[in-house]
């Protein structure tokens, strides 16, 4: 029973940090797909801008699938034997493993796609304003990566 | 393989010659014209485009047309192409003689007024027809309606209003409210929500308060009378008889339409992008100067360009003299790259982002190999590159597509190729398990995403490590150029040296190099963080301005992690397809044994749909985060500025795709 336990909060883990990433990468490629959707109205050929500044705060759901896989596959669910006897103090471990790289790409996700929104306003007034519109929405990503590196070494740490 | 170098220069002619001039000009596709500093004296050169209204009315008549083109099957449209495909000569050809492109135009313009008549009088005939066929069950003539002693209302309330009065029919309404009247009113229904009342037009209570009724509870009098004399029968069936004529005739029209859309609509195209082209060339000239007979036009051209253009103007016997000017310190030239025909595909990322400075490098040669392993890496397929490959090489040599096509295909080709190669190394096959493919496949895999996402991993971030140090390696050999190497080798010469140390001392910790022992490597590391520290502090103007930047140039480091750990999404586009292809062949699986009978063909269309699907969501993903890899993590390392594009005078094909060069 208890392995049962410490199974499901190794998948619990897993599935937060993938949920909370797309989560935070749905709502903010919806917010920069629709600053997008007004310049498109105008200015229909800066579609492939319009699409690359949208898929920038994609990151965090990628980031999600990453922190997932690596949880399932450190925990052995994944790539190994199939699914192994975990006790519930490791199975909490894994948990909170996923925390950091799901919140932070729920949040950052999230802000992200405001600021790519603002850089699109940027890129509808000119153009030549690509570059500093990708490094602004970028920085905020800056937290997400580190929330993958922290559930990493939380992961490693795991003996 | 360059940004190329641009040169401003003076075109000075004589006024006779503007047209052949400009027209040279924009055939060479090399010279951006722009503002001229010469002082205009007079002028006697027209500037303006003679033909902008003929322009408008050919613009409004393609419109019309087109509309009444045949419409082609997409397969149709890519075998024969979108475009009328015809030589430089034709389409020049098509704006000889003015006379006949205006009386064309003229005869289109006829024909548009005549079709929108017509359209517009079966809206109208329909429009009564539907009013009518309404009240057709009421057997009254119109010309009873209003007589000298009676007058007759149609009234109509709504489903939603009726509904919203218990449910009761409009008779019902009106009779309630007006049930003291008796028979000095009649009500004639045609249905729950219709209904014609009479009464005597000299009871003007019984019309005041009827009116009343009509105000509070939203129904609405519908005006037949005065357009009509029969019974609604009648009246119905000249309306009935009028539409089909009327409909008789526009279909004939629109045959005629169609007929004369297919014997001219080519000429008209090659005609509007004829005027399209003179268009240009008279707002170039707009910015030109004149005197009383020479015109100048000064302009940015591609350097390589100007013994070119003046062979071609030598050879058609035009006089013209180009002056070379010299740029000043604060004007910056356009930007425009060119790169060998290996390359080129790969321009399309790098005008995506923009253009670099015009002191930058151009990025495409260095980007080319990174994107073509980060996409093969992100798609990981051995199946759906083949399939991109062999959609590249139809939009190449098959379909008849413009030249942004074309050149969008040769870089699909090279994405289809790195798919398919590095699916090879990684076992994907459409989400086939490998274990059941032919043993040569087995043996070629690798890596195995799924099963052991770590090696894919550390992969992953080791390109990234590569970019990165290669970024810093392009920003010397840029500020070299720039006659800063100095600099160059003091801004990035330590954090390549710490980079170095760090990887060797990870190489020397996994017992992967064991020349020197692990603790010479740290003390490299040590010695590159001191390098750092020490070196950064030179920019500063004052004492504590040095220390505080040389105390801050450490935390430059969180951004090589965090761009480092940015790749880490070349293992996830990966695991992402391998994972898409194997949920698809499971549905099918579940839906070939679950039905009976058809199970087979339902699966066969859930593995085609589903897998285009795949295809092309995950194709989306690893170009989009492939080339973002390149403009966030690598571009930033070397590229300072972003550049004005280059926007030469060239004939822009709308409607036509010139066949010879």
């Amino acid at each position: 029973m208890e392995s049962l336990v410490g199974v499901g909060l190794v998948f619990a883990g897993a599935a937060i940090a993938a949920a909370l990433g797309f989560s935070g990468s749905a709502i903010g490629m919806g917010h920069a797909g629709q600053a997008a959707a007004g310049v498109l109205g105008e200015k229909p050929s800066l579609f492939g801008k319009m699409l690359l500044m949208q898929a920038l705060p994609g990151s965090q759901g990628i980031y999600g699938l990453v922190g997932a896989f690596l949880i399932l596959n450190f925990a052995g669910v994944l790539g190994g034997d199939g699914i192994t006897a975990i006790d519930i103090g490791t199975g909490w471990m894994y948990f909170m493993a996923g925390l950091p790289i799901g919140i932070a790409g729920f949040f950052s996700g999230m802000f992200q796609g405001l600021v790519a929104a603002s850089g699109i306003s940027m890129i509808a007034k000119d153009e030549s304003n690509m570059g500093r519109a990708i490094v602004l929405s970028v920085m905020v990503e800056t937290w997400a990566i580190f929330g993958v590196l922290i559930s990493f070494i939380l992961l490693i740490s795991i003996g | 393989m360059a940004v190329v170098e641009m040169k401003k220069v003076h075109f000075l002619f004589h006024k006779s010659d503007t047209e052949k001039v400009l027209t040279e000009i924009q055939n060479s596709s090399a010279v951006e014209v722009t503002g001229t500093i010469v002082d205009v004296d007079s002028g006697t050169v027209p500037m303006f485009f003679p033909n902008a209204t003929l322009f408008a009315e050919v613009q409004k008549s393609l419109h019309f047309l087109i509309s009444f083109e045949e419409n082609k099957s997409l397969i149709t449209k890519l075998l024969e192409g979108n475009t009328e495909f015809t030589s430089y000569e034709n389409v020049i050809a098509s704006l000889k003689d003015i006379s006949v492109v205006k009386q064309l135009t003229s005869d289109i313009l006829k024909l548009q007024n005549e079709e929108q008549q017509l359209r517009e009088q079966i809206r109208i005939l329909s429009e009564k027809q539907a009013n009518l066929k309404k009240w057709s069950s009421l057997d009254i003539s119109f010309a009873d309606v209003k007589t000298e002693y009676t007058k007759t209302l149609f009234l109509e309330i709504s489903e939603q209003k009726r509904r919203a009065s218990n449910n009761l029919s409009l008779k019902t309404i009106l009779e309630k409210q007006l049930e003291d009247i008796g028979e000095e009113i009649l009500f004639h229904e045609v249905s729950q929500g219709l209904v014609a009342v009479t009464f005597y037009t000299a009871d003007f209570d019984i019309e005041a308060r009827l009116r009343a009724i009509i105000s509070e509870n939203a129904i609405e009098q519908i005006h037949l009378e005065g357009e009509y004399n029969h019974t609604i029968a009648q009246e119905l069936q000249q309306i009935n008889i009028l539409l089909e004529e009327t409909k008789g005739l526009y279909n004939a029209l629109l045959g005629k339409i169609e007929l004369f859309t297919k014997e001219n609509i080519s000429d008209l195209k090659l005609t509007h992008d004829a005027l399209k082209w003179q268009e240009d060339r008279y707002a170039a000239l707009a910015l030109a100067g004149a005197t009383g007979a020479v015109v100048s036009v000064t302009a940015w051209i591609k350097s390589a360009w100007i013994s070119v253009i003046t062979k071609n103007f030598n050879n058609s016997g035009i006089p013209v003299h180009i002056e070379e000017i010299t740029i000043t310190e604060d004007e910056v030239p356009p930007v425009e790259i060119e790169n060998n025909r290996l390359i080129k595909p790969f321009e399309v990322i790098t005008r995506l982002y923009g253009m670099p400075g015009h002191k930058d490098l151009d990025p495409t040669l260095f980007l080319a190999g990174f994107f073509f392993i980060f996409f093969g890496l992100s798609l990981t397929d051995v199946g759906y590159g083949m399939f991109l490959m062999i959609a590249a090489l139809l939009l190449l040599f098959v379909f008849k597509v413009p030249k942004v096509i074309k050149n969008f295909a040769t870089l699909l080709f090279a994405m289809g190729a790195a798919s398919f190669s590095i699916g090879l190394l990684f076992g994907g096959y459409l989400g086939i398990n490998v274990a059941v493919l032919p043993q040569f496949l087995q043996s070629l895999q690798q890596f195995d995403p799924i099963a052991n996402p770590l090696p894919v991993f550390y992969l992953a971030l080791g390109l990234g490590v590569v970019q990165i140090m290669f970024g810093m390696v392009l920003k010397i050999y840029s500020d070299a150029r720039n006659n800063d190497l100095i600099n160059g080798l003091l801004d990035q010469g330590p954090w390549l040296f710490l980079f170095v140390s760090v990887l060797l001392w990870l190489a020397s910790s996994n017992q992967l190099f064991t020349a020197f022992n692990e603790q010479s490597f740290v003390y490299m590391t040590y010695m590159a963080l001191v390098l750092i520290v020490v070196t950064s502090g030179r920019k500063g103007n004052s004492v504590f301005q040095k220390v505080q930047y040389s105390l801050l140039s450490l935390y430059q480091s969180i951004g090589y992690f965090s761009d480092i750990l940015s790749y880490s999404r070349l293992l996830a586009l990966g695991l992402a397809t391998t994972a898409l292809a194997f949920a698809v062949n499971l549905i099918a699986d579940i839906v070939r044994d679950s039905v009976p009978v058809f199970g087979p063909v339902f699966a066969i269309v859930v593995l085609i749909i589903g897998h285009a699907f795949t295809l092309a969501v995950n194709t989306l993903g690893a170009f989009i985060h492939s080339a973002r890899l390149q403009f966030v993590e690598f571009f930033g390392k070397f590229i300072t500025d972003t550049g004005r594009s280059f926007k030469p005078l060239e004939r822009k094909e709308q409607y036509v795709t010139i066949t010879d060069k």
